[in-house]
């Protein structure tokens, strides 16, 4: 692939604040789909309900799919170190990119020990609710994915708004 | 506390966060964030605020405890 060295900073603004609302976007999506597969097995009756949430979905499937696009255009401005290491010249952009990878970092390295503590108490005890316990792999993996995927874009977006000059 | 005097600078030249960021090749997000204090910038761009400007990087930033 090739790609073009001239970055300047708007590029890169750009280009993060996109990274992040994809982030975004799939946390939202994930949590959704899980949300989904909860009310099928709870509610199996309740039609409405699922035409609400799989219409939300549909809409973020959409939202990830026209962000996935506006992307790609960036291939050919972007440096290798930006595009695939998130390395950024201008400070301020920089330091907003470095703040998502830390926040994601602290709240997945704060849960997931809970996570674990919990998991090997409810071995020997009947800790958890049997709701919690019951959660299955793929579905744990989607909410933990979710979680990574808010935690490291929605405090880039914060950082990133827009504001009166 | 990092305390700026660039929007009294800028003010002087009657020019927006957007031409500064440009002059000295930063972002404007750089620029808004430095001036209300919410981002403490590196040396190197001090200097090029006060090469910018003309004037001292002490004129520009004072540090209060």
């Amino acid at each position: 692939m090739q790609t073009k060295t001239e970055l300047t900073p708007a590029i890169e603004q750009h280009f993060l604040t996109l990274i992040a609302k994809l982030s975004t976007i799939f946390g939202l999506l994930f949590i959704t789909d899980s949300i989904y597969t909860l009310i099928e097995s709870i509610f199996p009756d309740s039609t409405w309900l699922k035409i609400i949430v799989g219409t939300f979905g549909l809409i973020l499937f959409i939202a990830m799919g026209v962000s996935l696009f506006k992307d790609l255009k960036f291939q050919g401005k972007l440096n290798r170190k930006t595009l695939w290491y998130g390395k950024f010249t201008d400070e301020y952009i920089s330091y907003a990119s470095m703040k998502g990878y830390q926040y994601s970092w602290n709240v997945m390295s704060i849960l997931l020990p809970i996570l674990l503590i919990l998991a090997s108490l409810n071995e020997r005890v009947e800790y958890l609710p049997e709701f919690l316990s019951s959660i299955p792999i793929l579905e744990f993996i989607k909410l933990n994915f979710a979680i990574l995927m808010l935690s490291y874009g929605l405090p880039i977006l914060y950082m990133l708004r827009r504001e009166q000059v | 506390m990092l305390d700026n005097n660039i929007a009294k600078l800028r003010g002087k030249l009657k020019i927006s966060q957007q031409e500064l960021a440009d002059g000295i090749g930063v972002s404007r997000k750089t620029i808004s964030t430095v001036e209300t204090g919410r981002f403490t910038p590196s040396v190197v761009i001090a200097l090029k605020l006060a090469a910018y400007f003309h004037v001292t990087v002490e004129s520009i930033f004072s540090f209060e405890e």
